[in-house]
């Protein structure tokens, strides 16, 4: 059956028109140039693919923990400071590094809220020494007022989301896992007065506890929705606090009943595996126990599973790269990513624990043992054989596909120089 | 201009074709080109492939960030099937699942609570049961339907042979309803309101009113979702992606993420080269670009004094289609807990396209959401007791560009609630209370992660002049420099999955025409 819509001639118009329609959009448009792109300036306000930050300050918190202040390094046309991205609390930065030559990341939770790092165009970063390690030692030594520093904008998942979670909230800090708290507890605490907050901070002895004054401060000025205790695991005998371990027993007495609760944890290697079997008989729901890995890089031997007998084997890695082929030496001890780093190869990375994938690349031969709970690989990706370095050890000798870095390293160094 | 710093080269030096950009329409076209035996070079700023077609994992929860959907075969049909394209054809290592049923569709205002099935004559009998005496006339719009996507297959399938007198004695109801608007056709064939509403929910698949909407695009898609079903990838489209990433290499091709494309080198009208962000260029005569034509003329190709005057007139011309706003939930209840059923849910107070069109300009709660349970398709694509659900919303591209840095957490989250709101009430289900996994993207997310031009997720809007055909029949006209093709939601067969997929393919097909 036919169709009409205007008439027999003016349809049949109506259709062999549009190119000369087109043609006259065309012709009585502007030849300038499009719009700028307004939202490309709220997108990198927001996500920056980096910061160029200096250290404007530094101050002592412990004996072996430094808290930074960092704030933009490159004035605007006008000579104004640039901002710094606004962030949620509990998120990190990855810090880039060329230490020794080689091109590292590092991820650091900031530590101010995200109110005062607004008001005051600033972010903070607290950084604890410890003994060995690549970049700590590095940022110890070299991080001065008027360093300049080069970040990602801020990353990451970890903080209090007021449409998932309860309104009484579980902080299980361990050692330097206490900075990201400090972001969330000093941002509830002026713009959250529904929330209340149980705060469980372990740590060796009762030099170790950062932001210790702080803490206290916020219990006895805010009694009702503020509890802190400080838990040293081997403290002197002037200690007159709680002594041991965050075990599941102790932290039962303290926050009473879970299921309404929110627990977030964050702290050294291996705390989180502790805290899972800890809190087994709490019956959380998988949403209700949260996890901030800092990058973790736990011993992978101590994980169930892992065949112990290779720990001390050297494998080779055949890894492509764009044009090259080369074959590197990895440890079995140590990720795929650090081996990559050693030889200059690494993609960028970014959680350096599993979760966000930004290193994920192609294996072509070979075995890897994954860490477990370090969930973040794609379903897939498991089929189709991508897979996430940093959180990966070899098992075998290896052939991998790793994607470059998006910035050469010369044209970093240049950057660095020049800023 | 800039030097090439090769001493860490990770780039050959030339390629037979570079595609810029591995969206799908990118990987589509260096399918092709790969199958073909081409030396193709496809460049990704991103770490993943896919552009808009990715996944992300929060907790237990791997979830789908676009709406995906894509048409099953159509029986007795010449047309091409992205599914058989996809697994028989280019022969990808990829599962896929069937979707239930065509929709739910909510319209709380009017009263309005309709699951829509599959299948025409099933349509037809759903329509007639809530429009009594609409059997005729709906059953005459999908005749036509089905007639328009008859002349479309014969055209593709005649490019060269086009035979006029053919066209014009037996694709007559093409040619009449070719120039006109999906509301004023849609109304010439006297479908009733009532029937509008029910059967206009794909409208914002496409993302144009009613009234400016192009009838050809919007009939040839309304009947091959409905006649056909549609189908999705099982591992959520970052699994189509992927596996069109492993192919294209198994092929000889390669593919190379985090290498954005800074400029495209010309010369006397002909592409010359690639520039990279870091500081590679590629010599090349040939390149097919999945960024759009916005982003390519504006910004890429240098000399930029270069690019003609016509080419900046047709892209002011156009306008930028719409950016997407998707709450993203995992859900600690199985979809049965839930009371959740169905796949997609369309969900508005009324259909009127056009003042919902008029709501997405402005920065606050859409009217109209379009919905998934992803569980309806893939039962076991969360743990067993979950449910994955993403609500997704249109927006202008204008919109979120006037939200200040500071504010943007809280514009986003408050949109984000309202959202939720809207789903519950119509369709009196608990979902707050079940989060254990939430993520919110906005305009800014989709263009962080995919460098889009302002956020556009659907390329250039399909108004009748800037449809499918004229697109099609300028194709030529408008190819402002030799060796340079275009393909994804931007290039002629407009916006959707398939569509870009099958763009890349005819892009790749167009320099392998001008190779040979």
């Amino acid at each position: 059956m036919a169709v009409q819509v205007k008439g027999k001639y003016r349809d049949l118009w109506a259709f062999l028109s549009q190119p000369l329609q087109r043609r006259r959009r065309i012709r009585r448009a502007s030849s300038g140039s499009l719009p700028p792109d307004s939202l490309l300036r709220l997108t990198t306000a927001l996500h920056p693919q980096r910061l160029e930050m200096r250290i404007a300050d530094m101050r002592q918190e412990t004996p072996f923990a430094r808290t930074f202040k960092l704030v933009p390094a490159a004035a605007d046309a006008g000579g104004r400071l640039q901002r710094l991205p606004p962030f949620r609390a509990g998120q990190y930065l990855s810090l880039e590094f060329v230490v020794q030559g080689t091109r590292v990341s590092r991820p650091y939770s900031i530590c101010c809220s995200p109110t005062e790092a607004r008001q005051g165009n600033f972010y903070e970063l607290t950084v604890r020494r410890r003994k060995g390690g690549f970049v700590a030692p590095y940022i110890w030594e070299q991080w001065r007022p008027g360093t300049r520093v080069l970040s990602s904008g801020p990353l990451g998942q970890f903080g209090y989301e007021p449409l998932r979670d309860r309104r009484e909230l579980v902080f299980l800090a361990g050692g330097c896992g206490i900075t990201p708290f400090r972001s969330i507890w000093r941002e509830l605490r002026s713009g959250h007065p529904e929330i209340s907050c149980t705060i469980l901070y372990g740590a060796a002895g009762s030099a170790q506890f950062i932001f210790r004054q702080e803490l206290e401060a916020l219990a006895a000025e805010h009694p009702d929705r503020f509890q802190v205790y400080l838990v040293a695991e081997e403290p002197g005998p002037e200690w007159k606090g709680l002594r041991g371990l965050l075990t599941g027993e102790r932290i039962r007495e303290l926050t009473g009943n879970g299921s309404d609760k929110t627990f977030y944890v964050c702290g050294p290697p291996g705390l989180y595996r502790f805290l899972q079997q800890e809190l087994a008989s709490f019956d959380l729901s998988p949403g209700a126990l949260r996890r901030e890995p800092c990058g973790e890089t736990e011993e992978v031997s101590a994980h169930p599973g892992y065949p112990r007998e290779l720990a001390g084997s050297v494998f080779t890695v055949q890894v492509h790269q764009g044009e090259d082929t080369r074959s590197i030496p990895a440890r079995a001890s140590e990720s795929v990513l650090i081996a990559l780093e050693r030889a200059g190869l690494a993609p960028p990375a970014q959680c350096r624990s599993g979760q966000c994938g930004y290193c994920r690349s192609r294996i072509l031969d070979g075995r890897v043992y994954e860490i477990p709970g370090s969930e973040g690989r794609r379903e897939a990706d498991r089929k189709l054989g991508y897979f996430h370095p940093c959180s990966s050890y070899p098992l075998t000798d290896l052939e991998i596909r790793v994607p470059a870095h998006p910035l050469a390293l010369e044209a970093e160094q240049r950057a660095s120089k020049n800023l | 201009m800039p030097t090439d710093t090769r001493s860490q080269a990770t780039l050959p030096l030339s390629a037979d074709v570079v595609v810029v950009g591995a969206g799908l329409g990118g990987l589509g076209a260096g399918l092709e080109l790969a199958g073909q035996g081409v030396k193709v070079l496809v460049l990704e700023q991103h770490n993943l492939p896919g552009g808009f077609a990715t996944s992300f994992v929060r907790g237990r929860f791997e979830f789908e960030p676009s709406l995906h959907q894509m048409p099953l075969p159509l029986p007795d049909s010449g047309l091409v099937s992205i599914r058989n394209y996809l697994l028989q054809e280019a022969k990808l290592d990829l599962e896929v699942a069937e979707i239930p049923e065509a929709y739910r569709l909510l319209l709380t205002d009017r009263g309005v609570d309709v699951q829509i099935p599959f299948g025409i004559q099933a349509v037809i009998d759903l329509v007639e049961t809530q429009v009594p005496g609409s059997r005729a006339t709906v059953s005459r719009y999908f005749e036509l339907c089905r007639e328009v996507l008859e002349t479309l297959t014969y055209l593709d399938q005649h490019r060269e042979d086009l035979n006029k007198r053919e066209l014009l004695a037996h694709h007559r109801n093409f040619l009449n309803t070719g120039g006109y608007t999906m509301q004023q056709v849609t109304e010439a064939v006297g479908v009733p309101p009532a029937a509008q509403e029910i059967l206009y929910a794909y409208w914002c698949f496409l993302g144009v009113p009613a009234d400016r909407l192009s009838f050809t695009l919007w009939a040839a898609m309304l009947y091959t979702y409905l006649a056909s079903g549609a189908f999705i990838p099982r591992t959520r489209s970052h699994g189509l992606a992927s596996a069109m990433v492993r192919r294209i290499e198994d092929l000889g091709g390669r593919v190379e993420f985090n290498q954005q494309v800074t400029g495209i080198g010309v010369h006397g009208g002909k592409i010359r080269e690639i520039q990279t962000a870091r500081g590679e260029r590629i010599r090349t005569e040939r390149v097919i670009c999945n960024a759009s034509p916005s982003l390519v003329f504006d910004r890429l190709i240098v000399p930029q004094k270069r690019v003609p005057p016509r080419a900046r007139r047709l892209l002011n011309a156009r306008r930028h289609g719409f950016s997407t706003f998707v709450v993203y939930l995992g859900l600690n209840r199985s979809p049965a807990e839930l009371g959740l059923n169905a796949y997609s849910y369309f969900i508005s107070p009324h259909m009127d396209t056009r003042s919902i069109y008029e709501s997405t300009g402005r920065l606050e709660p859409p009217l109209m959401q379009a919905s998934v349970c992803l569980n309806s398709a893939i039962p076991d694509c969360s743990p067993p007791g979950t449910t994955i659900v993403s609500l997704t919303c249109i927006f202008q591209p204008h919109v979120w560009e006037q939200v200040r840095p500071e504010e943007y957490f809280r514009v986003k989250s408050e949109i984000a609630r309202a959202t939720i709101g809207q789903f519950e009430k119509a369709l009196g289900v608990e979902l707050t209370d079940h989060i254990e996994e939430i993520e919110i993207a906005t305009p800014v997310t989709f263009q962080r992660y995919t460098g889009a031009y302002r956020g556009v997720v659907y390329g250039y809007e399909p108004d009748p002049w800037d449809s499918l055909v004229p697109r099609a029949l300028a194709l030529e006209k408008e190819n402002f420099f030799e060796g340079l093709q275009f393909s994804g939601g931007h290039s002629f067969r407009c916006s959707g999955y398939g569509g870009s997929i099958l763009s890349g393919r005819a892009a790749a097909r167009r320099i392998l025409e001008a190779m040979s």
